[in-house]
């Protein structure tokens, strides 16, 4: 049995190393296991750098650095089939809540805020990022990654956007008009010309642009169909002369020397201004 | 894929942990090169473990609580042995048992006859 010197087994340790096998308890493994390949199987009077050369192609296809990404994968396989349970639960119950909430919303129930928030937040917060993770796993090509990562992403915020509306936070509209333009304008074409190339999938990508440019343009032109200009103006000025009045009538009540008839006087013009402000209101309504 | 006995991949694919685990809990610590060898002499060289799959097999079973390590050191290197811990061990029956009902099923759906062996 042959001894290996210290240098040979710095010359192995750094060959590891460099061949990007970077994980510390791996390296040892494999040094171990290489000294005594050679301890063992060397014969006599062989050279130990030329015998290196020969066993070392026996652990691995193509490079050394196939054990380093096959123990990664084998170490977050776990993970894996838990974040794919997690994606599954969270998205049936995220759809079920979003539906309840929106049902109980829509008969006037008590519980629809809620129902709307948990089920928003666990598709937005939880299922479209654990999509991320999954899709940048799972998907071979590098443009694919980025590519269907950045339409999560987008829906995303999409999804942020429309809760804070049905939730009547702020910032919404800001939210739901840039992930709903990116979606449109950026994220559709990109999907598009990344995959129209490829015969295999052309058809169906062809298909799914069609929709999402089509789901996506529905939803942005509507965001063009709220109040009318004239009618958020009629309403600005209503709000104006509700809040003078309320004053006048305020600084009426506070003096103390008014006479009764005056006083009766104002009651009577408050009471007019109230009648005119409900006309303006008919007129616009009609 | 990285197993290359006399078998062929396909067949054996799947077994690798089967084969470790049991063979740590009848031998108890044992390293790397030491399983390699054990098991090829075992079964006269037909089966092979490779380092390529043996390490990455190791290191997830170590993740996954059923085998424990010691490090010993021989000289400057480190040398890591592995010890089948308790929930290994019931890995390793519930494994061997779906391997032995697999092998029942296979002759079924084969329609294998047992023939008489030369030993």
């Amino acid at each position: 049995m042959r001894n290996i010197s210290d240098d040979e087994l710095d010359f192995i340790l750094n060959d590891i190393k460099a061949n990007g096998v970077v994980i510390e308890d791996l390296q040892n493994n494999l040094l171990d296991h290489i000294c005594c390949v050679i301890e063992n199987e060397i014969p006599l009077n062989e050279d130990f750098y030329k015998f290196y050369k020969q066993i070392l192609p026996r652990f691995f296809k193509k490079e050394l650095k196939e054990l380093q990404v096959e123990t990664e994968k084998l170490l977050t396989f776990k993970n894996y089939y838990a974040m794919r349970n997690t994606l599954k639960i969270t998205g049936i119950v995220s759809a079920l809540f979003t539906i309840l909430g929106a049902s109980l919303k829509v008969l006037h129930y008590p519980g629809a805020g809620i129902f709307i928030q948990l089920g928003g937040i666990l598709f937005s917060l939880v299922f479209l990022p654990l999509m991320i993770v999954l899709k940048f796993k799972d998907e071979e090509k590098k443009v694919d990654k980025f590519v269907l990562s950045l339409g999560f992403l987008i829906a995303m915020i999409s999804f942020i956007g429309v809760l804070f509306k049905l939730m009547h936070w702020p910032w919404a509209s800001v939210l739901m008009i840039s992930g709903i333009s990116a979606f449109v304008f950026a994220y559709v074409p990109l999907y598009y010309f990344t995959r129209v190339r490829r015969e295999e999938i052309r058809f169906n990508t062809t298909i799914n642009s069609v929709l999402m440019m089509a789901c996506g343009g529905l939803i942005f032109a509507m965001f063009n169909l709220g109040y009318g200009q004239k009618i958020t103006n009629e309403e600005h000025s209503l709000t104006k002369l509700k809040e003078s009045s309320e004053h006048l009538i305020d600084e009426i009540n506070s003096f103390d020397t008014i006479s009764t008839v005056n006083k009766n006087q104002f009651v009577k013009l408050k009471q007019e201004l109230y009648e005119f402000k409900v006309e303006i209101q008919k007129t616009n309504k009609k | 894929m990285y197993i290359c006995p006399m078998y062929t991949s396909e067949l054996i694919k799947g077994t690798l942990k089967t084969i470790i685990l049991n063979l740590l809990k009848e031998r108890g610590r044992m390293y790397g090169y030491e399983i390699t060898q054990t098991v090829k002499d075992m079964t006269a060289g037909k089966i092979q473990i490779t380092e390529g799959a043996l390490y990455p097999t190791l290191h997830a079973l170590e993740k996954n609580g059923e085998l424990a390590t010691e490090e010993e050191y021989i000289g400057k290197r480190v040398r890591k042995y592995y010890t089948i811990t308790e929930q290994g061990t019931q890995t390793a029956t519930e494994k061997v048992n779906e391997f032995v009902d697999f092998i029942r099923t296979m002759k079924f759906l084969l329609d294998i006859e047992p023939r008489v062996s030369n030993a």
